[in-house]
């Protein structure tokens, strides 16, 4: 059970208080971790214990894509040409990546959703079901990261010294996505239509980013795709897991700063709005 | 009466009272001036929402004016709660009361006022909450523990406590989708009763359940009780006079009562049930039966007040078909909980009753029933007439809650009968 201890309710903005609000945060800690964990648990086991291909359906959405890209590159229809790897390894890796940044967006309103019964009816460190949702994203990606290790098998691609730091790059990704997906959460647990539009911007973003294809050096998609974030990511990681050079580096990192402080803020928004979108969406 | 068996004792338990003279730390809640606000309409409610959350996000405080659509769910509500004391918490559908516990619970923000909770806080609100229904009974332990606050380390120990009191050792590695609901709700409470809280909100969860399933969640209140300060919501009034030592009674978001005096609040709550008489149930033929007026003892108030071991006279006006001159008629008592509680037939036809012959086909029949020395126990009941053309078959015309009368007693007891005895 919790620790005893004084707890004062009142009107006022929790910011009024931030020491207090701060060192609620900080003790909740790790009860938020370990319901986080317990929660995502919950929700992996309910979900593959009723499912034949289970943890395959993972992987299965980013192969798909893959899959149509090769087929259309193969049969010209479409004409994509990438210097110095075959594209079948480069539009796997790129889908996965993007996979995991879309994922990275959707897990926080997906773990708040699926714990939303219970936000009414009880008290419990409400981050919990964000990290739930961001767990379930760290899950599907160390199973995609199997799947890059047999598709370089395939390809008889030899990892190079920085493919271990193309590792971390799933990090990053993840974190862009989650931190965009949280900051849309409160929002989106008052109004159906932000989930309904990230799906959609998802969909047509992936053809904003240098996922299918290689940046563009020039023209107004290059000029376009200097304020994606995620492109300079998903570059950055690709080029890093199949050892190619990384121009992008300096805001590779920039972004994924950026995304930390971003996503504390987040957790501070979201921690702030939960009374008040409690009043509303009932039970 | 179901409830019979747990009631051990005339008086509501009467908890140890506070003497007066300990420190301002044994108050467990302090609750000042609460008043929380809401909005009718949804669309606006949620754009308010945006507007709320935009507010508390830049530090600004809410303002306390109501915008359009919006009214007070809670309004003004001042109390204090010790340790060893227990709250009942009454009122009708929509009086706030599950707003207030929200606010306690800390799910909801006040809009004025404010909270002050003194130890860990314990809410039986829901049971069995993020239950997964594909995964085991053990599974589902683990899950609902932790969001109840346990660590896993805690649940590993009181794991086989928790099995023990839920009874269901069987059926732990079985998904949760194949309990019955009584199973659910045991495995729920098991869990938490395995809490240890200083203050106990509890918000009809009893309702649900079998006898003994009941009896043991009153044992493990009556455990908690001693030890923490309780605040109880239900609708059954022996519930409340069984376990509170204390009442709040809820109207329309004000207090209408708070107080020590339970069985005063309980009275409130029933003189203030809506007038609703004189519902047909089934009528033969229409036409055939025409009710003209009825009393309770001379008297055509919508709640009569009537003393125990009082006289009650229920009188009644009727124009029936002269054909029906040899039917019967009984009455029904009800409590306040639709139990039926006693019937009384007449002994008369209703042409022995006085009566007149109107039209040739109609009599205008007057009569009234002395229920003499009514030994019910404090509460409201209603009355059912029923006409029938002999005792045996089937009803001409029943019309339910014809007339509602409340009992009034010095004491406060769950059975409906309190009796007269004659003690040496």
């Amino acid at each position: 059970m919790q620790k005893a201890r004084r707890i004062v309710y009142t009107p006022e903005s929790g910011l009024r208080q931030p020491k207090v609000l701060l060192a609620d945060f900080v003790e909740s800690l790790p009860q938020m971790h370990a319901l986080g964990y317990r929660l995502f648990l919950r929700n992996l086991k309910g979900m593959y214990r009723q499912s034949l291909l289970g943890i395959f359906w993972s992987v299965i959405p980013p192969l798909v894509t893959s899959l149509i890209w090769i087929f259309l590159n193969g049969q010209r229809v479409v004409d994509i040409d990438v210097p110095g790897i075959s594209y079948p390894l480069f539009v796997i890796i790129g889908t996965i990546l993007w996979q995991t940044f879309a994922e990275g967006v959707n897990g926080p309103v997906r773990g708040v959703t699926m714990g939303k019964s219970m936000l009414a009816k009880i008290n419990f460190p409400r981050e919990s079901l964000i990290l739930s949702g961001i767990y379930e994203v760290i899950f599907n990606v160390l199973i995609k990261i199997g799947l890059i290790a047999l598709v370089f098998v395939a390809f008889q691609q030899m990892p190079a010294w920085s493919t271990l730091f193309g590792l971390l790059g799933f990090a990053s990704l993840i974190l862009l996505g989650s931190t965009i997906g949280l900051l849309l959460t409160p929002l989106a647990m008052l109004y159906n239509d932000i989930q309904k539009g990230i799906v959609i911007v998802l969909q047509f973003a992936i053809y904003l980013t240098p996922v299918i294809y290689p940046e563009p050096k020039s023209g107004l998609a290059a000029q376009l795709m200097q304020f994606n974030p995620v492109a300079p990511l998903l570059t950055t990681t690709r080029n890093l897991l199949i050892g190619a050079p990384t121009p992008n580096l300096d805001t590779f990192f920039w972004v994924s700063g950026a995304s930390v402080v971003l996503f504390l803020l987040g957790l501070l928004v979201y921690r702030l709005a939960m009374p008040i979108i409690i009043e509303r969406i009932g039970s | 009466m179901k409830e019979a068996k747990e009631q051990q004792t005339l008086q509501p338990t009467q908890v140890p009272k506070h003497n007066g003279q300990a420190d301002e730390d044994e108050v467990l809640v302090r609750v000042e001036n609460l008043s929380k606000k809401f909005c009718r309409d949804l669309k606006r409610s949620l754009w308010y929402g945006v507007q709320d959350i935009s507010g508390e996000v830049f530090g600004r405080s809410k303002k306390d004016t109501l915008r359009k659509d919006e009214f007070w769910a809670v309004k003004d509500v001042s109390f204090e709660l010790r340790r060893g004391e227990c709250l009942g918490l009454i009122g009708h559908n929509g009086a706030g009361k599950s707003t207030l516990l929200k606010m306690l619970n800390g799910l909801i923000k006040p809009d004025q006022g404010r909270i002050e909770m003194n130890g860990r806080v314990g809410a039986l609100i829901e049971l069995g909450a993020g239950f997964n229904p594909v995964l085991t009974g053990r599974e589902n332990v683990y899950i609902n523990g932790q969001i109840l606050g346990f660590t896993k380390k805690e649940i590993d120990e009181k794991y086989d406590a928790i099995v023990d009191f839920a009874e269901i050792p069987d059926f732990m590695e079985a998904p949760v989708q194949s309990y019955s609901s009584g199973m659910k709700v045991r495995l729920g409470f098991a869990i938490a009763a395995q809490m240890e809280p200083d203050i106990l909100i509890i918000d009809e969860v009893l309702a649900v359940g079998d006898i003994s399933f009941k009896l043991k969640c009153f044992n493990v209140i009556d455990r908690l009780i001693e030890k923490c300060c309780v605040i109880f919501v239900s609708h059954s009034m022996q519930q409340i006079s069984r376990l509170c030592s204390h009442a709040l009674m809820l109207g329309k978001g004000n207090i209408k009562f708070l107080g020590e005096d339970v069985s005063q609040a309980i009275d409130i709550y029933y003189t203030d049930i809506k007038d609703q008489n004189g519902a047909f149930a089934f009528e033969r033929k229409s036409g055939e039966v025409r009710i003209l007026d009825t009393h309770i003892n001379s008297s055509r108030e919508n709640l009569k007040l009537v003393k125990r071991l009082g006289d009650l006279m229920f009188g009644f006006q009727l124009e029936i078909s002269a054909e029906l001159e040899e039917a019967v008629i009984a009455v029904t008592i009800y409590d306040n909980e639709q139990r039926p509680v006693g019937i009384c037939f007449s002994d008369k036809k209703i042409k022995e009753f006085n009566s007149i012959v109107y039209n040739g086909a109609t009599l205008i029949v007057n009569g009234s029933v002395t229920l003499s020395r009514i030994n019910l126990s404090k509460g409201v009941y209603s009355i059912t007439l029923i006409i029938s053309e002999s005792e045996s078959s089937k009803p001409v015309l029943r019309v339910n809650d014809i007339r509602k009368f409340q009992v009034t007693s010095v004491r406060d007891v769950w059975p409906t009968l309190e009796l007269e005895g004659d003690w040496k």
